[in-house]
């Protein structure tokens, strides 16, 4: 055990243990220099003995250079963690900045003009070139989305030139980016961002492997990278880049490409630190902007549900008024052509039995032929006022549905029977007559009754095709005779025995009328009657008083 | 000669049609109403019905329903003063429909034409 009042002078090659650091290791105790800075200057037993006279002064000039030596590090290491503490600072305020742009934003292009320009501004993290990829709306693909940087060395310095002419702030430089730059750079960078389209399954391709791992990726040099397509290595024209995943809560968002493909300076570790930081806020962003748009989008197709749907209301208002007006003017009509046939019709036959000389010819003749013309003026207004009222139209088939089974829930309630609605929620509008294919719903659904008469369920069903919109009815009765499905269109064909189903002969025949078709199938227990219409397209919404 | 049942709750109307298709060459029955009528289908045996819509109690579309049910050979001619049958579309169940008009060429040409085509064969 060396001497306690000088240990730290002693060279105690044979003994290095210390009585007031036993934890010290016998390397470091072996070592004067090291065991001097790293433990006697924090041994209480150290500056009472330079206080105390056992030093003598060759001891201080041995032990001098050593504290020296020990200081200069000390100012050395502090002035280094200040400089990385300074750049933490900056980091750490530039991400804060950039967060409350991008967080503040629900627009995806505003979202990420803001993102890459921070990746590639000088005031942000300085790298040449930011690539965006963003998983597809299916989650099939990873495809191109935006590119922001230059594309060769002319049109970066004129790049960077004129980020220095206008010396704008990293808001003032993402707001100019999406106003005046964005859709020229998504032109500019049109054949690179196309040029991926990596399927998310294909998980050896290093993009893919990176969202999957999430975990960034220094990828170097990129031309050897295996599984790396060579087309898509050599349309990025670099040696290295970093993949940077954007996922959130495991949904797979994107990936950030960030290369240096101008200055070709090594992209650090320091580099990619800053883009991991970034990468999360940017993530969720994206993934933010994603549903708002989605919402945006839901949103507006409800409220034009909604103006469909109140401006067929009206529509089935006027419809109905134009009934009564209908049957108002079958009355008036009825009152005022059955005294004009009279008239007119007596007349005529009065004329059949007087000679051409006879003097009651000439009156009788008036008459018969000013009768007439009352006759044709009654029917051009009759006709008028039924072209008013338009026969084929674009209706929402589920809505026409519901209402007929509301109106024959009574029918039902005898019948014991139920129904279940089983409606598409993404039916287009069906162009049909309202009347006729309300009336041919309401005569199937007697059908599916007279087949159950001891009840059961109905079950109704809206479903879309590619041209078309299928209604379908399916009962769980008896299945319908053979010969009632194929004398559909003449109804006097089926014996007597079948004048039940007149009502389904006659929904045939309308649907015919209507350019419809109906189909029956019948299973063991049951039928099913389907009906197609066309559904709207690209035409316009317009009524028409034809039937085509 | 072939008989017609001529339904119409207008007296004036029946007696003018009934004047009208008798010159034609035609034996002509009149009924004012569907009940009337109903029971002169099934005491006598007509080759054609020329039938009113709208008339007091059962209407002519009742009527037709039955008809068709009952006797299904029978031609009718639905003959109103509007096109109101349209609303209904029983009345597609006729062989014929004719607007009611002073002048008869229409209904004498769909009666002619019906009877030409004969009674419609029974299925066995």
């Amino acid at each position: 055990m060396a001497n306690r009042a000088t240990c730290w002078l002693q060279n105690n090659g044979d003994d290095p243990r210390c009585l007031y650091f036993p934890e010290a290791s016998s390397q470091a105790m072996a070592d004067n220099g090291r065991r001097l800075r790293e433990y006697c200057l924090f041994c209480p037993r150290f500056l009472a003995t330079l206080q105390s006279d056992e030093v003598s002064e060759t001891t201080l000039r041995q032990v001098a250079p050593v504290m020296l030596q020990e200081l200069l590090h000390e100012r050395s290491q502090r002035r280094q963690m200040e400089r990385a503490l300074e750049s933490s600072r900056s980091e750490l305020y530039f991400l804060h900045e950039i967060n409350q742009i991008i967080q503040s934003s629900l627009e995806l292009d505003e979202v990420l003009a803001m993102g890459l320009t921070a990746i590639t501004a000088g005031q942000g993290f300085g790298l040449n070139r930011a690539i965006l990829l963003l998983t597809d709306s299916a989650r099939q693909h990873l495809d191109g989305y935006l590119a922001v940087g230059p594309r060769s060395p002319t049109d970066a310095e004129y790049a960077w030139q004129e980020v220095e002419q206008l010396g704008f702030s990293l808001k003032e430089t993402g707001q100019h980016f999406l106003e005046q730059k964005m859709l020229f750079e998504k032109e500019k960078f049109k054949d690179l961002l196309a040029s991926f389209h990596i399927p998310l399954n294909d998980s050896d391709h290093p993009f893919i492997r990176v969202l999957n791992e999430q975990q960034s990726r220094l990828v170097h040099p990129l031309d050897h990278e295996p599984h790396m397509p060579a087309h898509q290595a050599e349309t990025l024209q670099v040696k290295e880049l970093v993949v940077i995943p954007l996922v959130n809560r495991q949904r797979r968002t994107g990936v950030l490409l960030a290369d240096n493909c101008i200055t070709q300076r090594p992209i650090t570790e320091t580099d990619i630190h800053s883009l991991e930081n970034f990468a999360l806020p940017l993530g969720l962003a994206i993934e933010r902007a994603h549903l708002y748009e989605r919402l945006k989008a839901k949103l507006q197709s409800l409220n034009e549900a909604n103006t469909r749907l109140e401006e067929q209301q009206q529509y089935l208002l006027r419809m109905e008024k134009m009934a009564l007006v209908g049957r108002l003017t079958s009355h008036l009509a009825d009152v005022i052509r059955n005294p004009l046939t009279v008239i007119g019709g007596q007349s005529r036959l009065l004329l059949k039995h007087l000679g051409p000389e006879d003097t009651n010819r000439q009156p009788l003749e008036a008459i018969a032929r000013q009768s007439r013309r009352l006759e044709q003026m009654l029917q051009e207004a009759l006709a008028y006022a039924e072209s008013l009222h338009p026969t084929l139209d674009w209706w929402d088939l589920n809505q026409l549905v519901t209402q007929v089974c509301l109106e024959q829930q009574e029918d039902l309630k005898y019948n014991n029977s139920s129904y279940q609605l089983d409606l598409a929620t993404d039916l287009p509008l069906a162009r049909l007559d309202y009347q006729k294919i309300r009336y041919c719903l309401a005569s199937l659904l007697h059908c599916c009754m007279q087949n159950q008469p001891h009840g059961g369920t109905i079950h109704i069903r809206t479903r879309r095709l590619e041209e078309q919109i299928v209604m379908e009815l399916e009962d769980d009765g008896h299945p319908l005779p053979d010969q009632v499905i194929q004398q559909l269109d003449d109804p006097f064909a089926a014996p007597a025995s079948h004048s039940n189903y007149l009502g389904l002969s006659l929904c045939y025949r309308i649907l015919q009328h209507h350019n419809t078709t109906l189909n029956i199938s019948t299973r063991e227990q049951g039928n099913v009657y389907s009906i197609c219409f066309p559904h709207a397209q690209e035409e316009n919404y317009e009524p028409t008083t034809s039937c085509g | 000669m072939s008989r017609l049942l001529l339904v119409d709750d207008e007296q004036d109307i029946r007696y003018l049609f009934k004047a009208e298709l008798e010159e034609s060459g035609y034996e002509v029955d009149t009924a004012s109403g569907a009940q009337e009528a109903a029971q002169k289908l099934q005491e006598k045996k007509f080759d054609l019905l020329i039938l009113d819509i709208q008339m007091p109690g059962e209407s002519g579309l009742e009527l037709l329903q039955q008809v068709v049910k009952e006797q299904q050979s029978l031609p009718v001619i639905l003959c109103t003063a509007y096109s109101c049958y349209k609303e209904d579309f029983s009345s597609w169940l006729a062989d014929a429909y004719v607007v009611k008009s002073s002048d008869l060429t229409q209904l004498k040409e769909e009666v002619e034409r019906l009877l030409q085509q004969g009674q419609k064969p029974q299925t066995p």
